[in-house]
């Protein structure tokens, strides 16, 4: 059974604490979300697990082996970045192939028909909408199978249908490979439709506050009517909870 | 599309061709021949084979001490953008070696090493460095260490890190880099043929110097400037184009 369990005893840039004393464990095929107020350490968080920041005290094993090399087909590791992170100079296909070991052209296509982009195999990213960008950086995080998905907000800053949209196209490639993801957002209506589990993050420095099993049916969308009450009822039980604190003052 | 800037290009050459022969009428003298007493002359030195071999030795030099000045120039240039410390403690030799005029460093090569094929092309290569580095050190500070980040969280190789994501980054700093590379190498080469070289378009530059056979020496010019424009049109920019394709 893949698992993967963080513990970060701290983590600060310079005299700045970003994150103290935040440890879980989630398991192979969860959808996680990562939700907490700006400056909560939630993007820190996603690199130390991606193995871009290593300068902090404590350990992100998966299946208890340190998560660092990723050449273990079990350790594959998919990211998207809050910006697509496309390298302009590689045609959409090549952007996507560019990550597969070994190269495997068929597969590449295919994912990026998925993604609706199968018109577009020849486009340079600067042809491409920012919605279409944003499915080229989907189409990348699938074509490696990953066994580990870390999402940074990734459909911030995008219209509500394109956003719903690529929420869809998220969901279905999940259904079908199941990896652990972990999908950092502020938008707690965002977390509520996609996760079946989502961690809150205190102000700086970041710790866990709430573990919370999102207790809906899927397929749902961000505009459910499912959605909204539930956001409604924890924002009775935790009024601050966006803010950070479970206090009701 | 091409075609407007090609025929402004080749008006704006026929125009400078123009303006010498109209000077070279208004002027009448031996010392400044008209354009169709020079191409007779490039002409006759062609059938000779003299002009072809000693153009064909300069390029020669020209070619190993360019590849010799990217290759290192640009190495170090990647180095001292890319860490700190090393940048501080190379700057100042940097800053030296951009100053100490051409002259210097080849005569004191010439002294070292001996009249050589290998103090030429060091003194030439020598001369180009600091300024590879400079350009190229400039682009390295300005990669993106946000696609850096992509290809290692997906554990790029680093073969496929360097070719696909870092150096498509450098490729405007490395074409500016050859082509001011090109234009200051052909000029230093010459310069070490007239010193110490017994072969060469330098070499032969000084013989009709002594001469004072000012035909002569516009044809080798003539021939030389034919060269480069050729290099430019079919080398450079059609390899700056494919480079940056995507810009669109």
């Amino acid at each position: 059974m893949n698992q993967l369990s963080v513990a970060v005893h701290e983590k600060r840039f310079a005299s700045h604490v970003v994150l103290q004393d935040l440890s879980f464990t989630a398991h192979a095929g969860e959808f996680v979300a990562l939700v907490g107020p700006s400056g909560a350490g939630k993007s820190t968080l996603l690199h130390l697990i991606a193995g871009l920041d290593d300068q902090f005290s404590g350990g992100i094993r998966w299946n208890d082996r340190p998560l660092d090399q990723g050449r273990h087909p079990e350790e594959r590791l998919g990211i998207m970045f809050q910006e697509p992170r496309l390298m302009p100079w590689l045609s959409s296909l090549d952007n996507v192939r560019l990550v597969q070991r070994p190269a495997d052209t068929e597969r590449a296509v295919a994912l990026l028909t998925d993604v609706g982009l199968g018109d577009a195999l020849d486009a340079w990213p600067h042809q491409l909408s920012g919605g279409m960008q944003r499915r080229l950086a989907l189409a990348r995080a699938f074509v490696v199978t990953p066994r580990l998905l870390l999402m940074d907000e990734p459909f911030v800053s995008l219209d509500m249908p394109t956003g719903d949209r690529l929420r869809d196209s998220l969901q279905a490639l999940w259904q079908r490979d199941r990896p652990l993801v972990l999908f950092v957002t502020h938008d707690l209506r965002e977390a509520l439709a996609l996760a079946d589990r989502i961690l809150f993050l205190s102000t700086s420095p970041g710790r866990l506050i709430l573990d919370f099993r999102v207790p809906l049916e899927r397929p749902r969308r961000r505009e459910d009517s499912s959605v909204s009450a539930l956001q409604a009822e924890l924002g009775q039980h935790y009024p601050h909870l966006l803010a950070g604190t479970l206090h009701t003052e | 599309m091409t075609v407007v800037p090609s025929l402004v290009r080749s008006l704006s050459m026929l125009g400078l061709i123009g303006l010498w022969a109209l000077a070279a009428w208004l002027v009448d003298s031996t010392r400044l021949p008209p354009p169709q007493w020079v191409l007779a002359s490039a002409w006759q030195h062609s059938l000779s084979g003299e002009l072809p071999y000693h153009l064909s030795i300069t390029l020669g030099r020209v070619l190993v001490s360019f590849l010799l000045a990217m290759t290192l120039g640009t190495a170090i240039g990647i180095a001292m953008g890319r860490y700190r410390r090393l940048d501080v403690a190379l700057d100042g030799a940097l800053v030296l070696g951009l100053n100490i005029p051409a002259l210097v460093t080849i005569i004191l090569c010439y002294i070292w090493f001996g009249l050589t094929e290998v103090a030429a092309i060091t003194a030439v290569a020598l001369n180009k460095i600091p300024t590879v580095v400079v350009t190229v050190r400039e682009g390295a500070r300005a990669v993106d260490p946000k696609l850096l980040a992509v290809a290692h969280a997906y554990r790029l190789p680093s073969l496929t890190t360097l070719s696909a994501v870092y150096l498509p980054q450098l490729y405007p700093y490395l074409m500016a880099a050859a082509r001011g590379g090109l234009a200051l190498i052909w000029k230093i080469v010459l310069v070490v043929e007239l010193l110490g070289r017994s072969n060469g378009i330098g070499f032969q530059l000084h013989s009709y110097y002594q001469f004072f056979d000012i035909t002569s020496i516009l044809a080798y010019t003539l021939a030389f400037a034919g060269v480069i424009l050729v290099i430019e049109a079919l080398i450079m920019r059609p390899l700056e184009r494919r480079l940056t394709r995507w810009r669109g």
